[in-house]
């Protein structure tokens, strides 16, 4: 099923210095349980993207369609650094969500608690952030964000700030978590082998102004975990492909 | 290493010689160190006393100790040291609530408001780069001698000081820190609440500690210019009728008002900063 639809989405940004097209034309859709990577150069406007998705910034032209179940938050964001608050303890870190929704209620403490216990940061409740390991941060922001519910969720190169070997059992992590929840993503990454492991769909945009170059739907075992599907025949084949893509928009 | 963590703990810990003598050479250090400073102002005192008594140094310049316990002694018997004594304390202690909390609060409507903040930049500069004693004159003409005028002294002294620092602090709050409170759908309201207040709360309490200092140079600056009370009067009128007892046994006073308050700030900064990691 579909959960959200952009249709010839553009947008122009002003500033003192005159006018920049940023996005030109973009289309395409997210299905349920869905996991989107969008690669593309640096600086062509990803992240624009995710902000217009999270309503943060409002697109000049072009419409976005939610298909709104319930009342539940349609988005979550998940930025690149963990940004937690660190004069809140890990429950009332994940918690932050649900008192700005003023959806703090029994039942809302109780996922939350479930949550957390869940994914193993039991102990670690009444905890500081500063006392956790990165990847125990980047899981707390995660479980922030699924708190509140969202039909789909924003990944802002979520694991760049995360070092080699961490960001591997991160990626897994996520992954996991996102497919027991059963929620759909979108990822922005400028890595190609992330958005390979991860995703289902790949979307290739062209330099500024970015324009929808190339997608490509994924052919793994579905059962294949991230790094596993490192491993496999096709993930060099795709690498290769859309590597070029990237290359041939550099001249 | 559990197994051997839990081994330390059920025995009673033995430490190593080394350790042993290391833990006596840091208590003989600190000993030493108190006892130095005892001995410092005890020599200080003595010398001074000696030195005025045998008329080496002249008294009537330098006063002395005994001079000065005589007089802290007998304006304490007369109630003049409470009564002049309170007068600096409270007016300081107004004038500081007044300018931490309007400065805080003025910082607050200046982050909130972006156009404001522009349209007053250059006048914080000017007002920030002035020294506030010259707008003393001023001051004593729009309100009038007294009380008030020291009061407002001492808070133009602070209050520029808060409020650059507050707003520096507001500002210096990452953004993508507000652009995920505003993905979850936050209003300005809950993100000052939520995230800029809480995180201001370090720079605030280095604020009280700045403004506790400031407080009592703004009000004994206030009172040496117009006042007919208060320790700065006092020390004022001393140098004036060359009592310098007089002018000795307030500054005493004054420093130990001043510590003690600087000390009561120290307190309630542990205690935020407890209550401030609780939450």
């Amino acid at each position: 099923m579909e959960v959200l639809k952009l249709e010839n989405v553009g947008l122009t940004y002003f500033s003192q210095n005159g006018e920049t097209q940023a996005l030109k034309d973009i289309t395409f859709s997210v299905h349920d349980g869905e996991f989107i990577s969008i690669v593309g150069p640096s600086g062509c406007g990803k992240t624009t993207i995710l902000s217009i998705i999270a309503k943060l910034i409002k697109p000049t032209v072009g419409t976005i369609i939610f298909h709104q179940k319930d009342k539940h938050t349609l988005t979550g964001y998940m930025l690149q650094k963990d940004e937690l608050f660190e004069w809140r303890t890990i429950i009332k870190n994940v918690m932050i969500g649900l008192e700005i929704q003023k959806k703090n209620n029994k039942n809302t403490v109780k996922f939350a608690n479930q949550l957390l216990d869940k994914y193993g940061l039991k102990e670690f409740k009444k905890q500081h952030p500063s006392q956790l390991s990165g990847g125990m941060r980047q899981r707390v922001a995660l479980i922030r964000t699924l708190v509140l519910e969202p039909e789909v969720l924003l990944l802002d190169e979520p694991f760049s700030a995360l070092d080699y070997q961490t960001r591997m059992a991160v990626c897994d992590d996520v992954k996991d978590i996102l497919n027991k929840e059963k929620k759909a993503a979108i990822l922005v990454t400028h890595d190609i082998s992330e958005a390979i492991s991860l995703s289902d769909r790949i979307i290739v945009l062209s330099k500024r102004p970015a324009t929808i170059k190339k997608e490509y739907q994924l052919q793994f075992d579905s059962h294949l975990t991230p790094l596993q599907r490192r491993e496999d025949k096709k993930f060099q084949m795709y690498f290769d492909q859309i590597w070029k893509d990237l290359q041939y928009d550099e001249t | 290493m559990m197994k051997h963590n839990q081994h330390l703990l059920t025995q009673k810990p033995t430490y190593s010689k080394e350790y042993q003598k290391y833990k006596h050479q840091q208590t003989r250090k600190k000993i030493f160190i108190f006892s130095s400073q005892i001995i410092l102002f005890v020599v200080i005192v003595l010398l001074w006393e000696i030195l005025a008594k045998y008329n080496i140094i002249d008294n009537f310049i330098t006063s002395s100790p005994s001079k000065i316990w005589h007089t802290i002694a007998s304006s304490l018997k007369d109630g003049s040291l409470l009564y002049h004594s309170w007068i600096s304390l409270s007016e300081t202690i107004i004038a500081f609530l007044i300018a931490t909390f309007l400065g805080s609060f003025i910082a607050i409507i200046l982050w909130w408001n972006e156009t404001i903040r522009k349209i007053l930049e250059p006048y914080i500069v000017v007002l920030n780069s002035l020294p506030k004693i010259a707008l003393g004159p001023m001051i004593i003409v729009w309100v009038g001698v007294g009380t008030q005028a020291i009061i407002v002294m001492a808070v133009m002294i602070m209050i520029v000081i808060t409020i650059i620092s507050m707003l520096n602090s507001f500002l210096s709050c990452e953004p993508n820190k507000i652009l995920l409170l505003k993905s979850m759908g936050a209003s300005k309201w809950q993100i000052l609440k939520k995230l800029i207040l809480p995180y201001a709360i370090p720079e605030f309490i280095s604020v009280l500690k700045i403004n506790v200092g400031l407080a009592w140079v703004g009000t004994i600056m206030g009172e040496y210019l117009c006042s007919r009370a208060g320790l700065g009067y006092q020390i004022n009128y001393g140098s004036q009728v060359l009592d310098l007892s007089l002018v000795m046994a307030n500054t005493v006073v004054l420093c130990i008002l001043a510590t003690g308050m600087y000390l009561l700030v120290s307190l309630i900064e542990k205690y935020i900063r407890k209550k401030h990691n609780k939450n």
